[in-house]
């Protein structure tokens, strides 16, 4: 029994050089069979659309220009055939550096409400480098069967940033990101440095080499201060000793695993296979991308061309955000999708913890404060492997005791398969019209987000963005 | 014809030759629960008396599904070699058996001749042999086909490697395959039993295999056991495949309960012709065990061995490249115990060699049947001395997908060490290159699933 | 002494419980060489791999830890299931015509039927035409009544009864197979009908049970026609996660009238 439904996706990235859109169909393919547990899986990604690739518009070096931002999108859907409702999933982040930008929480909200109604905003470092480490393709080869138990890392080498993202079987086990990228100094048409970033100039400084703007920035020059910020690079993934200027150029904190497999994404990454003029872009990204191709990655690592490289970050966004629920789950009286709900996380992964569930979730809600956008919250815990009856009967008691502070709806999310006989319980407890949703098969930890968004597979199955970091 | 004999002192009569086959049968639960089986030790001796004076001629008039009603049977009708049948017509089953056994009858000689016989023929022999008759004549008898590489003959003791997973899961398979890979199995093919029946499920297992069969460059051919329209569709749309699965059975009914047909095995045989990965020319693997029909109520009142001898001879009419019983999946009220087992394993092996297939033998047993491994590992063994072309390899024997135990990795191992007998050539060479056999043994490295990296 | 390798380390063979190790965690590699790949690849899977070899054959802990895993499996076949374990669970019980497990096992035929003595006992000891009959055999694994039973009816019977449907009085069936269904339903004429029954015994758990539900069972009705939940147990489906799918199968049933290959769920 094959069933497959296909859901659109978008990812729009805004990064610290460029914005692009990219538009996904995503087929759910629920299996099953003569007692077997039905199961949804995304079984393919196909992309429809790649938008031109654009500067992102500044109105100052502090400002994203929201109205050009949402321009681009405008005519990129248009371009594409898509209104807004066609949407049924995706995100929107942005990244880089463009994420320090005075306004770029609002220009997510104005891009949210055009981009369409399932769409999400997002972003923060760690969940960029994993983005770009899914788009590259970098998560998959770690699942690959001759791969099981390697340590895969993709490395999105963009205008500002390298988002670093380690997987191993298919799960993430360790991101980074350094301020290393290929605009770190940007030339005007005469080869004279316009922009130097703070850090850069420091660490060359450390070796003596001394930058200037307004001074000619010569090959010789250039290519040294490439090999300063590739040496930073090998360090942090353990082909050379560890080193002080990584923790210097670390945009929050670098990986802390030693990777066997690199896949390389982002702008830069283009630059490694293909031959430019060595200003060609009016940045470091050529010499960068050139003194890669002769660092150890290359002489000792190994190294696979990614599946994306440009469009790595934004192609996750869109293709590789959305998790999908266990099929066994309830859900009763909700308008979907719920967007941007913050998670409280609880103790809850042993019978034992039953008792005094609904105290500690009380005293979580009131000490979060305010509840999310939309007076939501969503209760999140590991649960139980085998429960008894009575053991979802206690612990529904506890649950629902608070149900008149933990918004509304009541939102459940929970690791074990439990959510149908959870929620069946609930709804014995609360009154009939009251909204509930009880999902399984999605971890999420306090401090998260998730949006939950349309069912899908015959309402089976809910699919859900966890969020692990927020603007900052 | 005499159906009569006289026995004991007392006079027994049959009223067909359908009827003789099955009290002739030695004891089986599902020839009890068909209702066909003799009541009584002495009937079926009185039968057996019977079946020996019967010709080979009389078994071939009397099939145990009419030519008219039924395609099994007119494939086997019409496939027989009449030369062969002419010489072999008038000899009674007792002569055939004795001539079977004798010194005088070379393989050659036996596989010639048995062109000329009806499936009926061939079970009927068996019946009036032995355990260690069966496993003296198949161990006669020198089998072979070919795909990638070449099966059967003396000396060669294949496996197949069964890397199930409860839900296919790719990761999970790889760790079965590179396991018994390390133990040096997998010559006859690997070879999965899906969880899910679905052309994407089977392409995605076939592209695994294909990869590593490719990537490690392995001697052997590959297979995801899907129904057999299921493997179509995947190889039509360019899934990699070396070989055509389909479990068979003894009647067009018990066919159509599968969801095939004699045409349907035509078709696919034809497609493996244009779109095999594999050399071929011998491209099919089917999977039968007695009782099969019983269990769909197709079996027209005969007795599963003879049901069983049926699916060897419509299987011959396609070459396959492997044919195997998966003796003891069906449960007790089919094969009680481990005894049961034993001795239908045998006649599977003998009456499918006899016609000509290279016999191979899953030794399995059901948790609910009164057998354990014990009874496996004595199987596996007579198996082999038996001529057994292959048996399966899994992790301890163990399937977790199907919920039945079968034989070990270690156990085809095992057995080719003390009886002498070797994988085919070409993927003992390559396990040794991969330093997991040498000298006909396990290395230290063997049974390591992390030298596939 | 004997010891067996654990991914954790050493464990001591008599008093660990050997059948309680997880087939994933279970290791007799002695070595740390590629220590990482080795345990993502016994992760993947619940089949026996990695656990070694001496000369050609197994070690001795993987070999008993195999014949305790069997033998836990054949006991679950041949075992009963304790009067104890029906009066505790509040049922009556009834027996098919088979008189033994050997009968059973040999003779599916006669394991779905009752006598005549045994109909009118089901008849006035049951409610007549529930919307839902359940009842409990032991089929393949008697274990598995114990085991999962305490868990599964109750969490049903609440999930049904919020949703305003009748079920119907329950009880258990000695020397049941599935097919029993078809009977209960000709005698009750409940409009579903379902049977937890203890399903075939692998050696990964000898606990495990199956839901077959029909709508309208009739003794002609297809195999198709019934809707499985199977490998209820606890290293499968939770018991009280299945009942919870269980109860909403069946209310399915009962709005779309149909079951097996007809439901939509």
């Amino acid at each position: 029994m094959d069933k497959t439904e296909s859901v659109i996706s978008v990812g729009i990235d805004i990064g610290t050089t460029t914005t692009q859109l990219v538009f996904s169909r995503l087929t759910l393919q629920s299996s099953g069979g003569y007692g077997i547990t039905p199961k949804t899986v995304v079984s393919d990604k196909e992309i429809l659309r790649r938008s031109h690739i654009y500067f992102t518009p500044l109105t100052g070096s502090d400002t994203i220009d929201a109205q050009g931002v949402r321009r681009i999108i405008e005519q990129e859907y248009a371009a594409a055939g898509f209104r807004p409702e066609m949407i049924d999933t995706g995100a929107v982040i942005i990244t880089g550096e463009s994420l320090r930008k005075s306004n770029s929480r609002s220009v997510c909200e104005e891009i949210s409400s055009i981009a369409g109604d399932f769409v999400v905003t997002s972003a923060g470092p760690d969940l960029e480098s994993v983005l770009a480490g899914k788009g590259a393709g970098c998560m998959e080869l770690s699942e690959q069967p001759e791969n099981l138990g390697k340590i895969c890392c993709n490395l999105d080498i963009g205008g500002g940033t390298t988002n670093i993202a380690c997987f191993r079987g298919g799960e993430t086990i360790s991101v980074g990101c350094l301020d290393i990228g290929g605009r770190l100094i940007r030339l005007d048409s005469s080869g004279r440095i316009i922009y130097i970033s703070d850090k850069l100039r420091k660490l060359a400084e450390r070796s003596g080499i001394m930058l200037e703007t307004g001074s000619v920035l010569g090959t010789e020059t250039a290519e040294q201060v490439c090999r300063i910020m590739c040496e930073v690079l090998e360090s942090a993934v353990g082909l050379a000793p560890p080193n002080e200027t990584v923790g210097y150029m670390a945009t929050n904190h670098s990986i802390d695993v030693l990777p066997e497999l690199f896949t390389f994404s982002g702008g830069v990454a283009d630059c490694i296979s293909s031959e430019h003029e060595n200003f060609e872009f009016g940045d470091l990204g050529v010499i960068l991308g050139r003194t890669l191709r002769r660092s150890k990655f290359f002489r000792e690592g190994r190294v696979i061309s990614a599946a994306e490289t440009m469009r790595a970050t934004v192609i996750g966004a869109g293709n590789c955000s959305i998790e999908l629920s266990g099929s066994t789950i309830e859900y009763r009286n909700c308008v979907f999708p719920i967007k941007s709900v913050p998670v409280l996380r609880q103790r809850l992964s042993c019978a034992a913890d039953i008792s005094g569930f609904a105290e500690r979730a009380r005293r979580s809600i009131e000490n979060c404060g305010a509840l999310g956008a939309g007076n939501h919250i969503a209760l999140s815990f590991a649960g139980l492997k085998n429960p008894s009856f009575d053991e979802i009967e206690q612990l529904a008691a506890e649950i629902s005791s608070v149900s008149d502070i933990a918004g509304d709806p009541l939102m459940i999310v929970v690791e074990e398969d439990m959510a149908k006989v959870l929620g069946q319980a609930l709804k014995r407890r609360i009154p009939r019209s009251e909204p509930l949703i009880c999902i399984d098969g999605i971890a999420c930890g306090d401090g998260d987000f998730i949006d939950i968004g349309e069912p899908v597979s015959g309402g089976r199955v809910i699919p859900a963005v966890v969020k692990t970091l927020i603007f900052r | 014809m005499n159906l009569k004999c006289t026995l004991y002192n007392k006079t027994f009569a049959f009223s067909s030759v359908k009827e003789v086959l099955a009290k002739a049968n030695e004891p089986k639960s599902g020839d009890v629960l068909a209702g066909v089986a003799a009541v009584s030790a002495e009937e079926r001796m009185a039968a057996k008396l019977v079946l020996s004076e019967l010709t080979v001629k009389e078994l071939r008039e009397n099939p145990s599904v009419p030519y008219e009603e039924d395609e099994v049977t007119r494939i086997i009708q019409d496939d027989l070699d009449m030369e062969q049948y002419e010489k072999f017509k008038g000899m009674t089953i007792g002569e055939l058996r004795d001539w079977i056994l004798s010194y005088d009858a070379t393989s050659e000689m036996i596989l010639a001749a048995s062109k000329g016989f009806t499936s009926e023929v061939i079970a009927g022999v068996a019946k009036l042999m032995g355990n260690l008759d069966l496993m003296y004549a198949a161990s006669k008898l020198e089998v072979h086909a070919h795909c990638n590489t070449t099966i059967g003959g003396r000396g060669v003791f294949a496996s197949r490697l069964q890397p199930n997973h409860p839900t296919d899961d790719l990761r999970g398979v790889t760790s079965s395959l590179f396991e018994g890979l390390s133990y040096a199995c997998g010559d006859a093919v690997l070879g999965l039993n899906p969880a899910i029946d679905t052309v994407n499920s089977t392409t995605d297992v076939l592209k695994l295999l294909y990869d590593v069969r490719t990537k490690y460059e392995i001697p052997t051919q590959i297979c995801v056991l899907s129904h057999i329209s299921t493997q179509m569709k995947a190889a039509q749309a360019g899934a990699p495949i070396d070989l055509c699965f389909q479990s068979i059975a003894g009647s067009e009914k018990a066919l159509r309960s599968f969801g095939t047909s004699a045409e349907m095995l035509g078709d696919a045989l034809q497609m493996m012709t244009e779109l095999a990965k594999s050399q071929g020319p011998d491209y099919m693997y089917f999977e039968t065990g007695q009782a099969s029909e019983l269990s769909s109520s197709s079996h027209f009142d005969t007795d599963q061995q003879t049901m069983e001898s049926r699916c060897y001879g419509l299987a011959r009419h396609y070459h396959p490249f492997l044919v195997n019983t998966v003796v003891g999946f069906m449960g007790p009220e089919y094969l009680y115990d481990g005894k049961q087992v034993i001795r239908a394993a045998l006649e599977d092996v003998f009456c499918g060699k006899m016609h000509g297939l290279p016999m191979g033998c899953d030794c399995c047993y059901t948790n609910h049947m009164q057998a354990d491994q014990n009874d496996m590992d004595n199987l596996i063994t007579i198996m082999a001395a038996a001529g057994c072309t292959y048996v399966m390899g899994l992790p301890q024997g163990d399937d977790v997908m199907l919920m039945y135990q079968s034989t070990g990795f270690h156990d085809s191992q095992t057995v080719r060490e003390m009886l002498g007998l070797h994988p085919i050539r070409e993927f003992e060479q390559w396990a040794e290159k991969m330093g997991i056999l040498s000298n006909g043994r396990l290395t230290s490295r063997a049974g390591d699933l992390t030298i596939f990296r | 002494m004997s010891r067996v390798f654990t991914l954790d380390g050493n464990t001591d063979i008599l008093n660990c419980d050997l059948t309680n190790i997880p087939m994933q965690e279970f290791s007799e590699r002695d070595s740390d060489e590629n220590k990482e790949v080795y345990e993502q690849y016994k992760k993947a899977t619940p089949a026996r791999v990695g656990i070694g070899h001496t000369g050609s054959r197994y070690h001795t802990a993987a070999a008993l830890r195999f014949q305790a895993d069997q033998y836990s499996a054949a006991n679950a076949v041949q075992m009963e299931v304790p009067e104890r374990v029906v009066k505790e669970l509040g049922l009556f019980e009834v027996q098919t015509k088979c008189a033994s497990k050997y009968e059973m096992l040999t003779r599916p035929d006669l394991g779905r039927l009752f006598t005549e003595e045994t109909k009118k006992i089901i008849s006035e000891r049951c409610v007549h035409e529930p919307d839902v009959q359940i009842f409990i055999g032991d089929g393949l694994c008697s274990p598995s009544v114990e085991a999962n039973v305490p868990t599964m009816y109750p969490a049903i019977c609440a999930a049904l009864e919020y949703e305003g449907i009748t079920v119907g009085t329950p009880f258990f069936v000695r020397y049941c197979r599935v097919n029993t269904v078809r009977t209960v339903a000709e005698l009750l004429h409940p409009k579903v009908t379902c049977v937890l029954i203890g399903e075939r015994p692998g050696l990964l758990t000898s606990q495990s049970m199956s839901a077959y539900m029909a709508y309208n069972a009739r003794y002609d009705m297809l195999e198709s026609d019934y809707t499985v939940v199977s490998n209820i147990s606890r290293v499968g489906m939770p018991p009280a996660e299945a009942a919870a799918n269980i109860a909403d199968i069946i209310k399915a049933m009962l709005e779309q009238k149909t079951s097996g290959y007809g439901l939509k769920y």
